[in-house]
């Protein structure tokens, strides 16, 4: 990271520290009761005590108590109801208030016109997952936060992501998947067919697996494809070092080429694993590093594309 | 259990076990003479360039005719018969003419040639691509008719191991001293 990019975080944890910090403390305490929620109890408790007068007067005894106990248990849990949705309303916002300015900064340290997209079940999110078939089958899938932004001619979409799978259906177990960064760029080629470049062994459909004329390469990836002119017309060795250079920095990542759109992803673990939407340094680098790898992989790509002149 | 139908269940099992690892050795063989034919169409058209690199490099040079009939008498021996020695030699006497071409500082600049260029560059990856896929297949064939014990069906059988698929590029055409 050179002096140029150190400053600019400098200056962006800065501005932001203190003030994030205190959204943190507040989103962590504990919510007011919602009134909507007070007044259906009021409308309740009403009701309630009508029917309580009622039995009263016609002396039935035992179902005052009834009617005691069902109303304490129905303000029971419209007071957690309430507690929760406020607690989640404030994270929601702290969320996009977060996204929307720190982490939107530090991708503008190296991207432009930035767009921050936070709503989390935006279905087209889910779609374009499902394009890449990173994960087969999942249970569960949650979109924390979603980027879109350019990089020279390219567009980038960047999505904070979350995949889970039922792995014990009587004690609800879920078991994570993947937890990090997945993102999106359309290439200028389109290579009609499937390259997944990834470190683990496993079925890919009509995929193959394939032999690599590199030592060091066919130990820290395997390359499965439907077309293996076009993955050795991509992976040649200036490629295949680049891509070993990377492994070896620490990036834990995998890629795959359906015809012109390359999907990565890349886990957290990569990195330090700090607290979320805390404004800490090592957070904000997280951020930094995650967009260097994306472009990075882009410009591997791109530049095999090319010198093997197949731009379209 | 009795012996002979021990005897019948191994029998049985090494027949199966034949022609599993057969069929395999068939499958492979027949995915180098696919790579093989994929190189073929790759060399064609790389070769196709020869007549349009000829006229280009005459326009600059026009005392090269020995080196112009012998390409173009290389590349009608490998359209008739399609070998590999044949391949390599209208390859190699390509190769000087690009190496000669390069050596005009005028031709190298004109925008014929720089088209040329570009389609030689394209189909030289091509080219380089189809030869790994092609030595790959090799690989993992010769292992499969190497390795114990399938090595014993492969002798029987009549499998032999593939040589590997070895072409010269220009670069190395460039050290070639070329007459003027």
């Amino acid at each position: 990271m050179n002096q140029e990019i150190i400053n600019k975080l400098d200056e962006i944890e800065k501005k932001y520290k203190g003030q994030f910090d205190e959204k943190l403390k507040e989103a962590k305490k504990n919510g007011k009761v919602n009134p909507m929620a007070l007044s259906i109890f009021l409308v309740i408790l009403a009701i309630g005590l009508i029917v309580q007068v009622s039995l009263l007067l016609s002396g039935d005894l035992e179902n005052v108590t009834t009617v005691v106990a069902v109303l304490l248990v129905a303000f029971v849990g419209l007071v957690i109801v309430s507690l929760k949705k406020d607690k989640i309303d404030k994270s929601d916002k702290y969320n996009a208030e977060y996204c929307q300015l720190v982490v939107k900064e530090v991708l503008g340290v190296v991207f432009n016109n930035i767009q921050c997209e936070v709503d989390p079940i935006n279905p087209n999110n889910k779609v374009i997952y499902d394009e890449a078939n990173f994960d087969k089958k999942y249970s569960i899938i949650k979109f924390n936060s979603a980027w879109s932004m350019n990089y020279g001619n390219h567009v980038f979409r960047i999505f904070d992501v979350l995949t889970e799978i039922l792995s014990n259906s009587k004690e609800n177990n879920y078991k994570t998947l993947f937890k990090g960064l997945f993102g999106v760029i359309t290439l200028s080629h389109n290579f009609n067919c499937e390259i997944i470049v990834n470190s683990e062994s496993e079925t890919h459909g009509k995929s193959e697996l394939i032999n690599i004329d590199s030592l060091d390469f066919d130990k820290a990836f395997n390359v499965y494809t439907n077309n293996k002119q076009a993955a050795m017309q991509l992976l040649t060795h200036d490629v295949m070092d680049k891509l070993l250079n990377m492994k070896n920095r620490g990036f834990k990542f995998e890629f795959r080429i359906i015809n012109d759109k390359l999907y990565c992803r890349f886990d957290h673990l990569s990195f330090d694993n700090r607290a979320v939407f805390a404004v800490e340094r090592g957070m904000l680098e997280t951020h930094y590093w995650s967009a260097m790898v994306f472009i990075e992989l882009m410009n591997i790509v791109e530049k095999a594309i090319y010198d093997n002149s197949l731009r379209d | 259990m009795e012996l002979w139908k021990i005897i019948l269940i191994i029998v049985g099992i090494i027949l199966l076990w034949s022609l599993i690892v057969r069929n395999r050795f068939v499958k492979l063989k027949n995915s180098i003479v696919n790579a093989k034919s994929t190189i073929d169409v790759y060399l064609k058209q790389r070769f196709d360039l020869i007549p349009n690199l000829i006229e280009v490099v005459k326009a600059y040079s026009k005392h090269e005719e020995e080196l112009f009939i012998t390409v173009v008498e290389a590349r009608n021996d490998y359209l008739h018969s399609m070998s590999l020695k044949d391949a390599t030699a209208t390859n190699e006497e390509m190769n000087k003419l690009i190496a000669l071409a390069e050596s005009y500082p005028e031709l190298k600049a004109s925008e014929q040639y720089l088209n040329l260029q570009k389609q030689l560059v394209k189909m030289e990856n091509q080219l380089q691509a189809a030869r790994r896929v092609y030595n790959s297949e090799v690989e993992v064939y010769n292992n499969a008719i190497m390795v114990v014990p399938s090595n014993i069906m492969a002798k029987l059988l009549g499998y032999k191991s593939e040589k590997y698929f070895e072409l010269s590029s220009p670069e190395e055409a460039k050290n070639v001293e070329v007459k003027m």
